[in-house]
Order: C-alpha cells, then structure tokens, then sequence
C-alpha cells in the first residue's frame, strides 16, 4: 500500500490498530509496519528535496518500541546510523532525521521528551562516530551517558542494514567483557525503584491530580523489570531485544530458571494489563491504575509483582557480589 | 516589691519575650508553606495583626479575661490597663499584662494560618479586631479569668484549649468560609499540592517555636517557686521530640518515604498537645502524648484534604486536633501530685471525672469560637463584599495586589528594572 502523505497514513493506522489490540506481537508488527511507511513517504520527499541518498543506513527503535512492548499509543525513541562519515552524508542524514521525526509526530507518536530522537545530532550518526559516541560512554561512566546506554541497548533496527546495529552491539559486548566497574555502574543507573508498598505492605496511592487514587505500575514495576533484565542480559551475553525473549534466553542459564519462570508470567501479565489501560485511556494515564477499580485478586497479583521485581533486582546484586562485582 | 516576686517578675517577662519571638516563628511558618508570591504580604501581615492585636487586648482584651464584676461571658473592668499594680499576683501586674498580651497575639496569628493565600488585606483589619475582643477573651475568661470552667476545674495548664484550639477554629470558620485557594482541587474533586516555596523557612520557624514554647509554657508557671518551670519545659521538650518522631514514622510507613512537612508538623502537634499538659503529668506521660500527637497531625491532614478544607499551613491539624487531644490527655494522664487545677485522669485513679471535665471544656470552647468566628466572618462577608481577592488578584500574588511590591522582587521583575 503507498501512502501520499503522513494524514493518510495516520488515518489508515487510527482505523486499523483495533484488530491488533488483543495480541502484543501482532500489535508490535503493525506498529514496525506504520513506522516503515513513514520512512518511506520521508525518504521519497527527502529524495524529491535534496536528492538519492548518499549512502546506506540504518534506522532503529528503541525503548518499548526497541522491545517490541508498544501499547496502543506510545511516544518516540529512535536514531540513525549511516554508513559514510563524510559532510555530504551528515547533512543529508540530518534533514531525513527531522522529517521522520516530524513525519512520526504527524502520524501520532508524540515527541519523546527525552530527546531520543533521529532529529537529535546525538542520535544520528555515522557508523564510525557512533562506534566512537558508545565508547566514550562507556569509558565517562556518568549518569548521563550510562542512561544513554541503557537505551542504546534495546535498539532494534527497523529499516535498513541490519549489520551495522549488530557492529554496535558488539562493540558494547567486547568493551563490557572485561569491565565489572562498568556493570556495576549501570546497576547503579538503575537501582532506584520508587516504592509502590509501603513498610506495612499496603500500596502507596498517588494522592494528587492528574493520578490521584492510583497506582503507578509503570514505574514501580515495568521499567524496574525491563531494566533489570536488560542489564542480566548484557552480564551474560543474551541478544534479544524483547524482554519477554530475553528471559527465554535467560531461563537456560540454571540457577536463574525458577526465579525468571515466576518473573515471566508476571511480566506476561503485566504486558497484557498495559495494552488494556492503553485502549481504555486514550488520552489518559495509561501507567496507572485506579485502585478501587481492582478486584482482590488483581491486588494481590499486583503486590506479588511489586514484591518479585524488587527480589529479582535483589538477585542480581547478589549475583554481582558473589562474582565480585561489586 | 518583694525579692520573690521581682524574680519572678524577671522569669515571666522573659516568657513573655519568647511568646512574642514566636510570632517570627509564624512568620517563617507561613511564608515558607506558601508560594513565593505571597511571602511579603503574609510576613508583613503578621507584625500588623500583632499590632492590632496589642491594641484590642490594652483597651478590653484584658479586661474581659481577668477583670472584676464579671458576668457569664466576661469581665468588665481594667479597660485601657494603665499599668497600676494589682494584689495579690506575686509578679509585676504590667509583666502579667504583657505576658497575656503575648498568649492572645498568638491566638489570632494561628486563627490567620487558615486565611492563607486568599483573604483580602482588610479581611486581616477587621478580624483582629472582632477576634481579639469578642472570641479570644470569652474562652480565655471561662478557662484562666475564674469563669465556669475553671469552678469546674478544667485543665489547661498554658493554652491547648485557649489558644491553639481557640485560633484553629477561627481558622477553620475562614476556611469554610474562603474556600479553597484556585488550583488546590480539580474537577473531579482530586487534590493538587501547592508546595511551599522555602521548607528551610518551614524547618527554622520550627526550632524557633520549639525553643519560644519554653516561655510559654514553662514561663506559664508565673513563679520561679521551687523552680518547677524546669520540670514543665522538660515535659515541653520530651512531647514535641516524641511528636518529630512519631511523625517521621508514620508518614515513612504510610507513605513510603518520610514527609519532611508531616515531621515538622508533629513537632509542632507535640508543642501544642503538652501545652494543656505540662505541669501536670509524668515525662512517660509526655512522651506518650507527644508521640499520638505525631500521629494524629499525620491523619488529620489528609482528613481536611479529603473533605475539601483548604488549609494551607496546617493549622486546623497542627493546633486543632492537637489541641484537642492535648486537653483531654490530662483527663487520662494527670497525676495526684501534679493536679493542683482538677483531679488526676483516669490511669491515676481519678475515674472519668476529669475526663469529662476535660471533654466539656474543649467542645464547649470549639464550638463557641467556631460560632463566633464564623458569624463575625459571615457579617464581614456580607459587608464587605467578600472576604477573598479577585481571581486575578489571587493569582497574580497578594505581595502585588494587596501591597503593590514583591516579597521577592527578582523573582518577578527581574534583573532589568531593579537596576533603575
């Protein structure tokens, strides 16, 4: 199908997302299949602009698009990685960073707030700058740069060479093979978890608008889970993106098979609820729930949950700490 | 003048300079729980409304307390006090004066708590006076100017009842009255924080309470007489570190995290709970009555929050609930020795007659300066078209509207037309 224009493209999107809602691949394929056509009508006005492209790239998602976690709506995480690192290839790849960024905004993924975007020079390179960009990242160990990482490290490439992402990765892998400073590090990156029990076991309920008499799972329990298993990931070696695959990946390993066995039908559990306060709340909260809508049940599930993330950020300290990590 | 009644003429004058250094402690109190572009206009109402309040208690405030031919509701003698010695005190009568004049200010500063951010300048003017002459005296007369209370031996050793539960519930008639401050809630009746602008303000005006309540208190003892007044400000001490304490804990496991405002409120809340108490319990005891205090101020807030009464310092928990709870602990903790005023509580032997006494006392005199207070609001209401600003005017600041200058000028004209 070929779209004029972003309008159209957004319209065929807002009429089809229904039939996806109920399966979270399905969901991820439509949205990969949305983001393509928006490089395409970007690439095609680039073209019409400014003339072919210079030279082969690639372009990638990240974040719970990275992960293949994307709700109903969602924001943008993206950037660009292009082949030639000449002045020609760097300006042509900033103007097509912009209109797909602006394409993609048009079609209904806010701007991220964060900035991770194709539009931004940090996250549209060449291949050469990015090798030198993650380095150095990895080699500053600031807070700043270490949560760059965490980021770089749940890209998936969408459109384009899919080597040049895997050149990436290994450049991570070999420079963290030797490094447990540097695991260490991005624990500490991703240590705090905001409380959603307090000492008493009850839930902490938001008490002021706009998430007033709710809970905020999003941030007690998915990030902290995505986050803990990515770095679980990186200590052995796994390369899935998605965090559900990441724990397959990670249940072969023994000693982490029981714990993960619980932690993954969790985390099934927690993507469904997700996708569902996403249909419900269009323009609304889609991270919390409102507690007096929870039956017992889904209560104490979602304690249990709660519970689970935390020991599992527990294990891996430990983990860490038998190996002398830390 | 006799030696004995020169010192203690020295001790309670200096009491009184510590009440009266507690109004810098409300000063900080409020400004540092309100936004910047209110901070000059509440600093600067403070040091007028004791100046009004002076005044009103010179010419009939103290004369309605304490003075002679007194009917059920007041006194009626020693208007416009000349300074004239009067028997029978062993302290100087103008040291007595001043060291009531003190305890009444404080009354109407904590009834203003409630007005914050919202009531007109004139609103300020003419509630000083009307509570200064006709709420504050009447309780003040029936509890401590021989009135009904005290025959019936109600306990309430420097003001629980008198002064804090007197103020917060002019306060809480204001904030009935007011209505919440703009943005406080939404439509659908969820709550917003409006976060004061400065909590190290918020933190010294604690310590300089803390530290003022020793007058108050111990200086309430009027005598330096086998020095007692030590034994009152240790109970003083022990409630108020049991009401940080307590108050750390609850809001930690409640909350999750501690609430640095919730903690400096439980201080205060100890303050104010072993102000009836003082001089007549253990220091267990004082620690106990501190320690629910911390507990109680916790609860109380998010009660007011949740009912929709907009208070923005606290001051219906802080001095209301406390207050209250501080007036009947001695129904329960005063001991046989310590009860000079009343007889001993209930863990002491004295069943449930003081307890009574206590209950009495404290619902008769909340509801009497709720009633009066919100009756002379309703009539200023009516009178003077409103109690509250505009709209604009609320949101643009009362330093700009009321005043026509910023408590922080920087903040809001910037660098450009101050250089002029």
């Amino acid at each position: 199908m070929e779209f004029c224009s972003y309008k159209d493209l957004k319209t065929w999107k807002d009429n089809n997302i229904v039939n996806f809602i109920s399966d979270i691949a399905a969901l991820n394929d439509f949205h990969d299949k949305v983001m393509r056509k928006v490089i395409e009508i970007a690439s095609r006005r680039m073209k019409a602009a400014i003339g072919e492209l210079p030279c082969r790239f690639t372009w990638f998602v990240m974040g719970s698009a990275g992960r293949s976690e994307q709700s109903v709506t969602s924001d943008q995480d993206h950037g660009i990685i292009y082949e030639n690192h000449d002045e020609r290839c760097g300006n042509y790849f900033k103007c097509l960073g912009k209109e797909i960024t602006d394409g993609m905004e048009q079609v209904g993924y806010s701007y991220c707030d964060g900035n991770v975007m194709s539009s931004n020079p940090k996250w549209c390179k060449s291949l050469s700058e990015w090798k030198n960009q993650l380095i150095l990242w990895m080699e500053e160990e600031n807070m700043e740069s270490l949560r760059y990482l965490h980021i770089f490290l749940d890209a998936r490439a969408v459109v384009g060479e899919n080597s040049f992402l895997s050149d990436l990765s290994q450049v991570i892998l070999t420079h963290t093979y030797d490094k447990p400073l540097l695991i260490h590090r991005l624990l500490a990156n991703i240590q705090h978890i905001p409380k959603g029990l307090n000492p008493l076991g009850q839930f902490i309920i938001e008490r002021t608008s706009p998430t007033s008499k709710m809970i905020d799972i999003k941030k007690t329990i998915y990030i902290p889970y995505v986050n803990i298993i990515r770095l679980l990931s990186l200590i052995y070696r796994v390369t899935s993106i998605s965090t559900l695959e990441r724990m397959d990946s990670l249940m072969e390993i023994t000693e982490w098979k029981n714990p993960l066995t619980r932690s993954h039908q969790y985390f099934e559990q927690l993507l469904a609820i997700r996708i569902e306060l996403s249909v419900e709340s269009i323009y609304g909260h889609a991270n919390s729930l409102y507690i007096k809508k929870l039956n017992q049940d889904q209560k104490r599930l979602i304690k249990r949950m709660m519970k689970d993330v935390i020991n599992l950020h527990e294990s891996v300290e430990r983990l860490l700490r038998k190996r002398r990590l830390l | 003048m006799s030696t004995v009644t020169l010192i203690n003429s020295i001790w309670v004058i200096l009491g009184a300079i510590l009440v009266i250094l507690m109004q810098g402690g409300f000063i900080l109190l409020e400004a540092g729980s309100t936004r910047m572009k209110n901070a000059g206009h509440i600093a600067g109402k403070t040091i007028f409304t004791f100046g009004i309040g002076s005044l009103i208690f010179w010419a009939v405030g103290y004369a309605f307390i304490f003075g002679e031919h007194a009917n059920f509701f007041v006194g009626l003698s020693h208007f416009f006090y000349s300074g004239y010695e009067i028997k029978g005190m062993n302290l100087s009568t103008p040291v007595f004066f001043m060291f009531q004049l003190a305890f009444a200010t404080i009354s109407l500063t904590i009834a203003f708590g409630g007005f914050a951010e919202r009531a007109k300048l004139s609103t300020y003017v003419v509630f000083s006076i009307f509570f200064s002459a006709l709420v504050y005296p009447v309780i003040a007369h029936w509890i401590w100017g021989g009135g009904w209370l005290a025959e019936h031996g109600k306990q309430d050793f420097a003001g629980s009842t008198v002064v804090h539960l007197t103020g917060a519930m002019a306060a809480l008639a204001a904030t009935i009255l007011l209505k919440p401050r703009i943005g406080k809630y939404n439509k659908d009746g969820s709550p917003n924080n409006i976060y004061g602008h400065n909590q190290v303000y918020t933190a010294l005006s604690v310590l300089l309470l803390w530290v003022g309540w020793f007058g108050f208190n111990a200086g309430s003892t009027l005598s330096v007489d086998g020095g007692f007044f030590g034994y009152v400000a240790l109970n003083t001490n022990l409630a108020a570190a049991a009401g940080a304490f307590s108050a750390l804990i609850i809001s930690w496991l409640v909350l999750g995290k501690s609430d640095v405002t919730v903690i400096l409120n439980g201080a205060l809340a100890g303050l104010v709970a072993i102000t009836a108490s003082c001089a007549f319990v253990t220091t267990w005891a004082a620690v106990i009555i501190g320690f629910i205090a911390g507990i109680l101020v916790f609860y109380s807030m998010r009660f007011f929050e949740k009912i929709h009464i907009d208070d923005p310092i606290s001051a219906l928990s802080v001095h209301g609930t406390a207050g209250i709870w501080g007036t009947l602990s001695t129904g329960f903790f005063a001991t046989k020795k310590l009860a000079t005023v009343g007889s001993p509580g209930l863990f002491y032997g004295g069943g449930f007659h003081q307890l009574g006494v206590q209950f009495m006392g404290v619902f008769v005199s909340g509801l009497y300066a709720f009633i009066v207070s919100f009756v002379i609001l309703y009539i200023m209401k009516k009178a003077m078209k409103g109690l509250r600003v505009s709209e604009e005017e609320e949101i643009i600041g009362l330093d700009v509207s009321e005043h026509g200058s910023y408590g922080y000028p920087e903040q809001f004209l910037g660098d450009k037309k101050l250089s002029s």
